[in-house]
């Protein structure tokens, strides 16, 4: 099977306290989806087993990215609707679930104890082209409202930094150990720098020691999801004839968000 | 070693630590601004603990560490209203945890509880190696 980079699927469920990170990840993509060709944000109730598989079968992404509620044979969406699953009886996982869409794509789950188990299988089993999660309960603060401070969004924030890489294309090896520098970078700030002035920074530097701990991946270390940024080795004002052929490509891309943006604009009127 | 080391290193911590727990001495835990009173009064304590604080040692054995670790958490999670969520997981199904159940899982020493005595004693280590 062939995938094409910079094609994206996120799943953002907002209910059971899942808004807590949806609307941090929400604000990454924001971000940085800019390079992608094609991306399907479902959010809230549009974060349905059916849509996710839809949106899969449409775009064929090279990478899944998403929040969930999880268990360490199941990912699950909006209303806690499983996705995947694998059968794993002790855990209270019965049936075989969309495992044939895992196949050679990065998976970026947010989700409880999937890195245990689920990740492992979805790389060693259905061929998934890497995997990166959580292998224990991953917790966040919920004292204040979803993304109303720093100190509630800090872990996501830690968390997501992986997302960010990846969408920039880095590695994923590279993301993952941009994720954990992430953490080690709040945790001193949130000690001794700035951060450490917050009420709640105690509380806040425990939880991004756990989730810290538990960060794993899996499969393809070097396999990447995007196209990676220009450097300055590479770019584009290096060489007259690249420059062109540069500025004939950013105006073809411009045209093309152009016309995107004008075909969206035409069915909202309809 | 001098008063001065133990100063400066109080001086760095951020106020919120400053009172919490830190070494444990013949079965009394100290905080770190008691550790700075012992030191500048020249109490044989105070020798001892500076000595504790600057090979970054908090206990002697593991059940000493889990019961600092223990007083720590609970004067954290003072500080947040009783019976409201503090945290939530991930988990299938979801859970929120208010402070008293987290205390709960750190006395009964569930997979979770033993999670925070580990991030706790992290943090300790960590505070007790700032130079």
């Amino acid at each position: 099977m062939i995938f094409l980079l910079n094609r994206f699927v996120f799943i953002l469920p907002t209910s059971d306290w899942l808004d807590y990170g949806s609307c941090v990840m929400e604000d990454v993509i924001s971000k940085y989806t800019d390079i992608g060709d094609k991306y399907v944000v479902l959010k809230g109730k549009e974060a349905t087993p059916s849509n996710i598989k839809e949106a899969i079968d449409h775009i064929n992404p090279s990478m899944i990215a998403g929040i969930g509620h999880g268990s360490p044979c199941a990912y699950t969406v909006q209303n806690k609707e499983f996705f995947l699953m694998y059968p794993d009886p002790e855990n209270k996982c019965e049936e075989l679930l969309n495992m044939d869409l895992v196949r050679g794509r990065v998976w970026f789950l947010n989700s409880c104890e999937v890195g245990k188990e689920l990740g492992k299988v979805m790389v060693e089993v259905y061929g998934a082209k890497a995997f990166l999660g959580s292998k224990e309960p991953f917790l966040f603060p919920v004292f204040d409202k979803p993304c109303s401070s720093d100190d509630i969004k800090a872990v996501f924030e830690a968390e997501y930094v992986a997302l960010k890489y990846l969408l920039r294309g880095f590695t994923v090896g590279e993301a993952h150990r941009a994720r954990l520098r992430a953490y080690d970078e709040l945790i001193k700030d949130y000690t001794f720098g700035i951060r450490s002035l917050s009420p709640n920074a105690p509380l806040v530097v425990r939880l991004l020691r756990i989730d810290r701990d538990i960060a794993v991946v899996y499969g393809d270390t070097k396999a990447i999801v995007a196209t990676p940024e220009p450097t300055e080795k590479s770019s584009l004002a290096q060489h007259p004839a690249e420059m062109g052929l540069g500025i004939v490509a950013i105006a073809v891309g411009c045209l093309a968000v152009l016309s995107e943006a004008l075909s969206k604009l035409r069915k909202k009127r309809k | 070693m001098t008063l001065e080391y133990i100063r400066k290193w109080f001086n760095r911590l951020p106020e919120s630590e400053r009172d919490l727990p830190i070494v444990i001495l013949n079965g009394i835990a100290y905080t770190p601004r008691m550790i700075l009173h012992e030191v500048e009064r020249g109490s044989k304590i105070g020798e001892e603990l500076q000595t504790k604080v600057e090979a970054g040692s908090f206990g002697t054995t593991e059940e000493e560490a889990y019961n600092l670790a223990l007083i720590r958490l609970k004067e954290i999670l003072k500080r947040y209203p009783p019976n409201k969520p503090v945290i939530a997981v991930l988990s299938n199904p979801p859970v929120t945890l208010t402070p008293e159940q987290i205390i709960e899982q750190v006395e009964k020493r569930t997979p979770l509880g033993k999670r925070f005595v580990e991030a706790e004693l992290q943090q300790v280590k960590y505070l007790l190696s700032m130079r």
